[in-house]
């Protein structure tokens, strides 16, 4: 990823700020879906902190609601709200970053961090 | 390789295609896919059906993919998995549907004037160099797309699939 605008950094944080309360709901889910398995989680905010494609990310979320396991059954309680909240950070990043397809991408993956991380923490948090 | 196509394939503007609309265009065709299973009351073919798709791309690309589609669709035995096979083996090769892959190649590839309509060309030998040239770039495209076009379709396959 590129170094971008000061204010492109801004408007991310700002956005980040304002989806926390959806990230903590989701996390609750998280919990409550019973996908206590810390690896889970964790293999999941290491994809998105490796990948450079913001679709891998979905594509992930949806191969582990698509297997045929007890993890699976639990992801798929979660996934809808994963991949709704996913897309509406997609159109977030065509808000922030414009019309410049390198800075949508950029902007793009740091929203899905930023994301993943307040979603995580608030899962370890949280979990029994 | 064409010098417009090649500097397109290494663009921002390519690869936020790859995430973006590429996705989206994977997405119907699994949709379309598994409206025509559930019209015909066929059973969704099995996760494990799919399995060999990314080893064959990897290894052979989008010849090879056609290839195992071609060998499945004979092979199996079960009407879901022949029916399965049939209609991405159509999806890759059918010229004249508007769906198939290779259409939606042109589709995209004639507004940036990579791949151009022979119809419009009078010269008989000039239109020979031209469909050639067009045939290549597509190839070179497809080539670029087909893994990324694939992992899109596998997952959300698998997704639809299990009612996610």
């Amino acid at each position: 990823m590129g170094a971008l605008d000061r204010k492109v950094y801004k408007e991310i944080d700002l956005c980040l700020e304002r989806i926390y309360p959806a990230s903590i709901i989701l996390a609750e889910k998280v919990v409550a879906a019973g996908l206590d398995n810390k690896s889970q989680l964790r293999g999941f905010e290491t994809l998105i902190n490796a990948t450079t494609r913001f679709s891998e990310i979905q594509n992930y979320i949806k191969n582990q609601a698509g297997k045929e396991n007890n993890a699976a059954a639990k992801w798929r309680l979660v996934s809808p709200m994963m991949l709704v909240q996913l897309d509406s950070l997609e159109t977030e990043a065509h808000r922030i970053a414009g019309s410049d397809p390198q800075q949508i991408l950029d902007v793009k993956l740091r929203l899905a961090r930023g994301w993943a991380k307040q979603v995580v923490c608030h899962f370890l948090y949280k979990r029994p | 390789m064409d010098q417009k196509l090649a500097s397109h394939l290494a663009s921002a503007e390519f690869k936020l295609f790859k995430d973006e609309e590429l996705r989206r265009i994977a997405l119907e065709t699994v949709e379309r896919i598994v409206q025509q299973f559930n019209d015909e009351g066929l059973h969704p073919v099995k996760r494990s059906q799919l399995h060999s798709i990314p080893a064959s791309i990897q290894t052979q690309g989008i010849g090879g993919l056609v290839e195992l589609a071609k060998n499945q669709k004979e092979k199996n035995t079960k009407k879901e998995n022949k029916k399965f096979w049939s209609l991405l083996y159509d999806h890759l090769t059918a010229p004249n549907d508007p769906d198939s892959l290779r259409s939606i190649a042109i589709r995209i590839l004639s507004p940036m004037q990579i791949v151009k309509d022979v119809k419009a060309i009078q010269d008989k030998a000039e239109q020979g160099r031209q469909k050639t040239h067009n045939r290549e770039a597509v190839d070179v495209f497809l080539g670029a797309i087909t893994a990324t076009y694939f992992e899109h379709f596998i997952c959300h396959f698998y997704y639809c699939h299990k009612g996610g």
